[in-house]
């Protein structure tokens, strides 16, 4: 039975960092960090990367880039948790350790 | 095919707790600061997504646009992961405790030094007593300060962004996981009748956690690499604050590795199910 759970866990998990994992790449290759559209109103075209890490929204778009990714580590190591539940040794505590996993993992992504 | 007989929650903290976490979720959601879509039609010709109008958009359009999509994604696969959670918790409640597979003195578990566990257990106890209170005077007093900032003379600035709502609303949901931590470590170390769940409830939690916080602690830390802005912004207080508290959740992962908890784990079994 916790094999099936561990079915049910990875049919939840899997689709998951599949997808966090594409929205990261999505992110990182968007044009947030790209100098095309890069004008400010002042005419400065050419930044360097220091002054350009600077603007608020770069700085946004780096920390929604590492919580992705920290999202993604968090979602792939719940691979762990759930092939300890389908292995059938002792079921009740690995079975806590996948609930108490994914309720945090929830949690982290709300 | 997969079949799982899924059992409601009848505990009622647990309903209730469920019913919270889609509350705060759905309130999360609401992005105070993002470009009203009629503004965004009038300037852009916005109707929905539209590459066209994807490849059109300014920094700031395109990051709000990445924001409230993550957003979304990730409101969903919480509630998906919650519903899992709730489903293997209930499962394993319904299961009878594992049966002690020692035979009385001969067993592995019986040769084991009684005291030394008894003594890591109480120490692991304590420790768990103090980090779990620490956490959550600083979540209380992270809370307290973020509405304290709400009088402020920086408010109506910090409400345009709505990074002080979000703040309160991070804060006052993490003080409720710090509680729901604490008495969940309380009960298993002190009532002792969780057995095996409560203890693999209680590792996982730990660990989960504590990368938890450290995801808080990257969602405030406020990155400048200007010196002015630096001492300008008003968050330099709650991002150090916040470091800290991400140094004292990375005590929880050497302190609660899986060894121990196993070992304390068959002792609980050995101790208190015979």
């Amino acid at each position: 039975m916790s094999g099936s759970l561990g079915s049910l866990a990875m049919l939840v998990a899997l689709p998951s960092f599949i997808a966090l994992l594409t929205l990261f790449f999505w992110t990182v290759t968007s044009n947030i960090f790209g100098n095309d559209n890069n004008n400010d109103g002042n005419g400065e075209q050419q930044r360097d990367w220091w002054e350009d890490m600077n603007r608020e929204e770069k700085r946004n778009g780096l920390k929604l880039i590492i919580n992705l990714l920290g999202l993604c580590i968090a979602c792939g190591t719940l691979m762990v948790p759930i092939s300890m539940a389908r292995s059938g040794l002792q079921e009740k505590f690995n079975v806590g350790v996948l609930a108490a996993s994914l309720f945090m993992f929830g949690n982290m992504c709300k | 095919m997969i079949f799982v007989h899924i059992n409601l929650p009848k505990n009622y903290l647990q309903f209730t707790t469920l019913l919270l976490v889609v509350f705060v979720s759905f309130w999360y959601q609401i992005d105070l600061d993002s470009i009203g879509e009629e503004e965004m039609e009038d300037n852009n010709q916005y109707n929905g997504y539209n590459p066209w109008w994807y490849r059109q958009m300014n920094e700031r359009e395109l990051l709000e646009y990445h924001q409230k999509v993550v957003s979304y994604v990730c409101l969903a696969f919480a509630i998906a992961f919650f519903a899992t959670s709730t489903c293997a918790y209930s499962w394993a409640r319904a299961q009878p405790g594992s049966l002690v597979r020692s035979s009385a003195g001969n067993g592995p578990y019986e040769q084991r030094n009684r005291a030394h566990l008894s003594a890591q257990f109480e120490m692991l106890s304590e420790i768990w007593t103090f980090i779990s209170l620490c956490t959550l005077v600083i979540f209380i007093g992270l809370s307290i300060a973020s509405l304290v900032l709400l009088g402020s003379e920086d408010a109506d600035r910090m409400r345009e962004k709505a990074r002080l709502i979000n703040m309160i609303i991070i804060n006052v949901w993490m003080v409720v996981v710090s509680l729901f931590m604490m008495f969940w470590g309380n009960e298993v170390f002190s009532v002792k009748r969780r057995g095996n769940l409560g203890m693999g409830m209680l590792y996982g939690g730990c660990k989960y956690f504590s990368s938890l916080l450290l995801l808080v602690c990257f969602l405030f830390a406020n990155f400048s690499f200007d010196q002015r802005e630096r001492e300008e912004s008003t968050w330099v207080g709650c991002k150090c604050i916040f470091c800290r508290l991400d140094c004292i959740s990375e005590y929880y992962d050497p302190l609660l590795t899986r060894s121990p908890f196993l070992q304390l784990q068959q002792h609980m079994l050995v101790c208190f199910f015979r």
